[in-house]
């Protein structure tokens, strides 16, 4: 069984091998924005996560043989995607990235009062801040998120235990709140 | 209340993803196609200008010694320095790598370091397990010539491997480091280059437990490093500290290790140490010792031992045989284990196959007086230096007493 591990689906992929004849136009098309939606949780920055997102695929695009022979091509992207956000290249390119807004028209993003969900997330240490979002938002099993995360699966059951409780009670304070 | 929290965050997130959709804007599969070309040709120049250069030394140096400024043919050809995209290039994804290894250019710094290098550099190194961790070399630690610390006791150990541990496109520098005490501690650090150059410490890949570590189980020697695919550090590990007259009983155990965006964690190959045929399963007993007075006032008796090897495999050495008892008492000749004078006294005997017993009769004299009534026995598998390897039952099995009787 091929497992998309952003929420999407290949419609050429097989559920009894490795996915043949993926088109890179279509595996784009499929976990762009999953995985640009999963990267604007984490950072909070719909700028910075589309262009890791779109530097993941780059760098699948630059192997794309390789890539699309794999079991799990996405499983590939979504990881190295989510490396670059916890990497010294995100570091390194915040002052470049700084200058070229500068220049470029600013992406539109969801504005604070209607993402409450992404100002929560942010307050959560950043290992549960991940687990949550793989869990919820990339809809992956305890075990690849384990994997992912390179934790045993009690670390993360522990990770997604105290990240829920911390939301929870967040948004339902906020609901009170409001309500 | 744990189901309510799970149902409520999951409506939570799909209501997020839905509201967030619509404003992820795909810069699209043309850009990626156009980024990686564009990649590719600055790979390809950047190689050429290299080969431009390694020619345009000699060059350079023909032209001083013959006053010739074209040098000596034949020309170089291709694609001129200036053709490449300068360091403040204002489209930082031209420069991106998508490919180990970096080149030119390169947004993420070129972290490999040559051994030379590394053998005169200031490296942070991590703290080092309990137990020397006082003595040995942590923070920001001058290295000459490999080594570093009071009396050299850290060093670098073989040579440097490189790998894009954190997937930046660029290669980071993996070291193993020993720092040597009583015994040996190790720890493999990865190192990097930050945008100015200066070394800096990713971060501790995998380090040995150190003395108060649990010899058998936990990592207590690190052999050798590799670099492993994709990211991934190879690392052959094992589980004893050897120590003051004791024998490496090490087992080799490749485990690899990946950076996870915070710090390295084991990634593949086994999590526990198996079965190791060094240590040993020596168990030995002895007879009462019934000592008899002789005629001339001193005491004469026989001592039969029997050592079984309770491993399944045959020990890794000779087996050394002790006897602690006053001076003064000696083994006869034509016995079994002729014992030497040493405190205790004692003989090695040859190895002892899996199951298999070696009984003793070891005939012994003591002057006259009083005896002592209390007498210990020693065995343990020793390599061809006479060093000592471990046993399961660490004392439990290779030392006995043995109740000394006037007959």
């Amino acid at each position: 069984m091929v497992t998309l591990l952003d929420g999407g689906s290949l419609g050429s992929l097989s559920d009894n091998g490795p996915p043949r004849d993926v088109v890179f136009e279509d595996f784009y098309a499929a976990h762009f924005r999953p995985l640009s939606i999963q990267l604007f949780a984490y950072t909070g920055d719909m700028a910075t996560a589309q262009d890791m997102v779109q530097e993941a695929f780059c760098r699948a695009l630059a192997r794309w043989k390789r890539v699309a022979a794999m079991d799990d091509p996405a499983a590939w992207v979504r990881r190295v995607a989510w490396n670059l956000a916890t990497s010294r290249w995100r570091r390194t390119r915040v002052a470049a990235q700084f200058a070229r807004r500068q220049r470029e028209e600013h992406v539109a993003a969801p504005s604070p009062d209607r993402v409450a969900l992404a100002q929560a997330l942010s307050t959560l240490p950043a290992q549960q801040r991940r687990a949550v979002i793989l869990h919820y938002l990339a809809d992956l099993p305890i075990g690849d998120i384990a994997r992912q995360e390179g934790v045993a699966e009690g670390t993360v059951k522990s990770w997604l235990h105290r990240g829920r409780i911390a939301l929870a009670a967040q948004l339902t304070d906020k609901e009170n709140y409001r309500g | 209340m744990a189901d309510f929290n799970d149902q409520f965050l999951a409506s939570a997130f799909a209501e997020f993803r839905g509201e967030v959709e619509p404003h992820v804007k795909p810069a699209g599969t043309a850009a990626a196609h156009d980024t990686v070309h564009r990649r590719h040709r600055v790979r390809m120049i950047t190689a050429t200008a290299l080969a431009a250069l390694a020619v345009a030394a000699p060059v350079a140096a023909y032209a001083a010694v013959t006053g010739d400024p074209h040098g000596p043919p034949p020309a170089v050809t291709g694609d001129a320095p200036s053709d490449l995209p300068s360091a403040t290039s204002s489209d930082p994804a031209s420069l991106e790598p998508s490919v180990a290894p970096a080149v030119a250019g390169s947004a993420a710094p070129d972290g490999r370091i040559s051994k030379a290098d590394l053998s005169n550099a200031t490296l942070n190194i991590p703290a080092w397990p309990k137990g020397f961790d006082e003595i040995c070399p942590t923070g920001k630690v001058k290295f000459s010539g490999g080594k570093a610390g009071d009396r050299g006791l850290a060093a670098l150990q073989g040579d440097p491997v490189y790998v894009d541990v954190d997937h930046d496109g660029a290669l980071e520098t993996v070291i193993l480091i020993s720092c040597s005490p009583q015994g040996s501690d190790y720890q493999v650090v990865a190192l990097d280059r930050d945008t100015t150059g200066k070394i800096v410490t990713l971060g501790k890949v995998v380090g040995s437990a150190g003395n108060t570590g649990k010899e058998g189980s936990d990592i207590m020697t690190i052999w050798a490093i590799k670099a492993g695919d994709n990211g991934q550090v190879r690392v052959d590990v094992g589980e004893f500290r050897p120590c003051c007259e004791m024998a490496q009983a090490s087992q080799h155990q490749w485990r690899e290790y990946g950076w996870n965006g915070s710090r390295f964690t084991q990634t593949g190959g086994p999590a526990e140490f198996g079965p190791n045929p060094k240590v040993t399963d020596l168990v030995i007993t002895a007879d009462r010792l019934i000592m008899t007075k002789q005629s001339d006032g001193s005491w004469a008796g026989t001592l039969r031992v029997n050592i079984h090897n309770a491993a399944k495999v045959a020990t890794p050495g000779k087996v050394w045989f002790g006897l602690s008892i006053d001076a003064g008492w000696q083994s006869q000749p034509g016995t079994d284990c002729p014992l030497n004078h040493d405190s205790p006294q004692n003989c090695t005997l040859p190895g002892i196959g899996a199951g298999a017993d070696r009984s003793l009769t070891i005939r012994l004299t003591a002057p006259a007086g009083s005896l002592s009534t209390n007498s210990s026995l020693y065995a343990h598998a020793v390599d061809a230096n006479g060093l000592v390897y471990p046993d399961r039952k660490e004392f439990g099995g290779v030392v006995a007493n043995v109740q000394v009787v006037q007959g």
